[in-house]
């Protein structure tokens, strides 16, 4: 006796390619999710434009890949001279960028999330339940995005061409939080969120995704939304999304999270640093 | 370096042995230490944990613990070859002790299998020491009375690691895989999802702690207790018990911070660690494998030799079947569930086999506010006879689940069960039987079975196929 002797009878081995598929996604059940991520990624590098848009306020920073990323963000740098601040097409194109910001750097960070959701719910309903987790988080993201975008029109941006010490000041307060038992607490909290796992469980699966993206916004919000509403470079979105994902899946959680802090401080610092300097020029 | 060798505390042969005697000065030195000295007892006890476990420890030497992790074990084989090292180092400036049990000085193990020994070591439960007058310091007042009074003593189910446990993977990246030493992880300290004891970690490991009581039960205070040290000493030989053919790889990638006798700043890793002889300067004096506990269980134990042994399934495990919320009072609660079929891409990444190679049983979710002092059996089928114990379940850090939303989880090897069930057509999966029933701690004075205890919430049970 070895295991449960009995098998499925009159069953034909499926195709030696079915069989490979269906062992990549049993052992990777968050393949669409990375996919998901990198299509943004692509979206991200392909849009960014080599020269900035005329009206666009500007200012040379570090990047990486691409000129300046801030130029995608049209709403989210003030409005542009030439078209009004709640216009279909302005209030497109931030949404479009919201979007893809939190599919590229959300994507990661959910990673272990959905294995965890994709080991402990019933096989039978794996797919739907990662989905009806991402889709949670997805609201949630939404909701947040709403309010980036509404405060992008009205003004509410910081560009460091123009206001560097803000700019500056907001990565200290970002970094701040980082370091803050606050910051700890939603991170402690967003891994705890419990799944229903029960095949008739959907809608739990839905209310604990938004749950655990509640908490992650505590957690990531205030670094995505300073990102989003400070005119930034495509460096800015790969270093938070390295370190935000670094605070799950780290061996050493607690390290990772000051290095984020550190990292964030020293963006915006050189950032500041950048447009001060163009200022000055 | 000279080798030591570490003796079970009952066989050492005489009432207050110089070993004994020994730790107990180094201990009542301990005590007396400023908390801010590594080498006293409560720097000692916040290497482990440190206040409320939702916190972020304050550096990297206190609140450290491993649990529900791989590095369950080597972590705190680690911290007790510290210890060891720090009450050494202190017995040599203890005129009263002489010199050469000093310099070879070990820590005892408390092997409570062996006959005899499920109560408490009466030199731990003595409030005087040897000489009548002085104050022993391996008294530890907070203990269950009935524990400190050694009218109470542990099961037998409590003494010895379940069935199937030494023969277990040592670990898996799964939740769903019962182990030996715990789920693959990072640091870890309760802040993981899906993360659940090894099986030498739930039982006997978490048990004891449960019997005990008092500072035991938590883990900011479980090493104000020296029978803490002793306990996980054997823990500790547990591991050499099982071997280490089948060690893990690539878990040096996290290192741990101590401070050794003199105060300085020591990293090791976990590859560090595995051969105590060569690496550490110690042997255990046995570690011959446990007998198991009960006729059940050696039914059990029989059934499960008979079964071919063959690798461990390559393929992530399934969850089949799975039920809500149960709370345990201390009367025997029956849980029933149902088990459907597999997925389409379990049976396609089988070649079409829908059938398994693996079954467990896990209980996760687990909450509570305080620990309940006893354990649980855990039953497949309807009769819950310890031919059909999964194993126990049992709570220590529960404590921690109230603020941080963490919570415990076990996960136990089924599959000798299961197909002892089919066998006899007794294997139901619309009706799969899985059942509570509490297990210890065994009084003089009354039925341990009283169905009155502390609550405990099980969040999730569930059935998976590998």
């Amino acid at each position: 006796v070895n295991g449960i002797p009995r098998r499925t009878p009159g069953t034909h081995p499926p195709a030696p390619l079915t069989v490979a598929v269906a062992r990549f996604t049993s052992r990777h059940p968050e393949w669409w999710v990375v996919l998901a991520a990198a299509v943004a990624w692509v979206a991200l590098l392909w849009t960014v434009p080599t020269e900035v848009p005329t009206g666009v306020p500007t200012v040379e920073v570090p990047t990486v890949g691409a000129a300046d990323h801030g130029a995608l963000h049209a709403a989210a740098h003030g409005p542009a001279p030439s078209s009004p601040p709640w216009s279909a097409a302005v209030l497109g194109s931030g949404a479009t960028a919201w979007l893809l910001m939190v599919l590229a750097m959300m994507g990661p960070v959910m990673v272990p999330r959905v294995r965890h959701v994709a080991a402990t719910c019933v096989g039978r309903v794996r797919a739907a339940a990662t989905a009806a987790t991402v889709a949670g988080a997805l609201l949630v993201w939404s909701v947040v995005g709403v309010g980036v975008i509404g405060a992008s029109a009205v003004g509410l941006t910081l560009d460091p061409g123009r206001m560097p010490l803000a700019v500056a000041g907001v990565g200290l307060l970002v970094a701040a939080y980082q370091l803050s038992p606050a910051k700890a607490t939603a991170l402690s909290r967003c891994h705890a969120i419990r799944v229903p796992r029960g095949e008739a469980d959907g809608l739990g699966r839905l209310t604990a995704g938004v749950a655990y993206s509640g908490w992650c916004v505590v957690s990531c919000g205030p670094a995505m939304v300073a990102m989003a509403l400070t005119r930034h470079s495509l460096l800015l979105m790969v270093v938070l999304t390295v370190g935000l994902t670094a605070e799950r899946v780290a061996h050493r959680p607690r390290r990772a999270v000051r290095r984020l802090a550190a990292a964030v401080a020293v963006s915006f610092a050189l950032a500041a640093v950048a447009g001060g300097a163009h200022v000055l020029a | 370096m000279a080798t030591v060798e570490r003796r079970d505390v009952y066989a050492l042969g005489e009432r207050w042995h110089p070993i004994l005697r020994a730790y107990a000065l180094a201990v009542g030195v301990m005590r007396t230490l400023p908390a801010t000295d590594a080498r006293s007892l409560a720097y000692q006890a916040s290497v482990h944990g440190v206040g409320d476990e939702a916190d972020p420890p304050p550096d990297s030497f206190r609140g450290q613990c491993q649990h529900n992790s791989w590095y369950f074990l080597p972590w705190h084989r680690w911290y007790l070859f510290y210890f060891e090292q720090i009450v050494r180092s202190l017995l040599v400036d203890i005129d009263e002790v002489p010199a050469e049990v000093a310099e070879s000085w070990a820590l005892p193990y408390w092997n409570y299998a062996r006959t005899g020994a499920g109560r408490l070591p009466p030199e731990f439960a003595a409030p005087r020491l040897w000489d009548g007058r002085r104050r022993n310091p391996l008294f530890d007042p907070t203990r269950s009375p009935a524990v400190n009074a050694r009218t109470a003593r542990l099961d037998p189910r409590q003494t010895v690691p379940g069935v199937r446990v030494l023969r277990q993977p040592f670990s898996s990246t799964s939740p769903g895989v019962a182990t030996f030493g715990g789920t693959a992880s990072g640091w870890h300290h309760f802040r993981e999802p899906g993360a659940v004891a090894g099986g030498i970690e739930t039982t006997p490991h978490n048990d004891v702690h449960g019997f005990v009581g008092g500072n035991m039960w938590r883990f900011a205070e479980a090493g104000l207790d020296p029978v803490f040290w002793l306990h996980h000493c054997n823990i500790d030989r547990y591991w050499e018990v099982r071997g280490h053919a089948t060690d893990p790889s690539g878990w040096a990638a996290v290192s741990f911070d101590f401070r050794d006798a003199e105060g300085a700043a020591r990293t090791v890793d976990a590859d560090g660690c595995v051969d105590t002889a060569g690496q550490l300067g110690y042997v255990y004096d046995d570690v011959t494998p446990p007998a198991p506990p009960t006729p059940g269980q050696r039914v059990r134990a029989t059934r499960s030799a008979q079964m071919a042994e063959s690798p461990p399934p390559e393929l992530p495990p399934e969850v089949v079947g799975t039920r809500g919320a149960v709370r345990l009072e201390g009367a025997r609660v029956d849980a029933p569930l149902q088990v459907g079929g597999v997925s389409s891409t379990f049976r396609k990444a089988r070649g079409g086999r829908s059938e398994p190679q693996r079954v467990f049983l896990t209980i996760e979710d687990i909450t509570g506010d305080i620990n309940p002092g006893i354990s649980y059996g855990v039953y497949v089928g309807e009769d819950a006879d310890d031919s059909m114990l999964a194993g126990l379940i049992s709570f220590f850090g529960i404590e921690s689940t109230r603020a941080g939303g963490h919570a415990l989880g076990y996960t136990f090897d089924v599959t000798d069960i299961v197909s002892a069930l089919r066998d006899d057509d007794s294997w139901d999966p619309a009706d799969v039987h899985v059942i509570f029933r509490p297990v210890g701690p065994v009084l003089d004075e009354e039925e341990p079975d009283s169905g009155d205890a502390v609550p405990v919430e099980v969040g999730s049970i569930s059935v998976v196929y590998q």
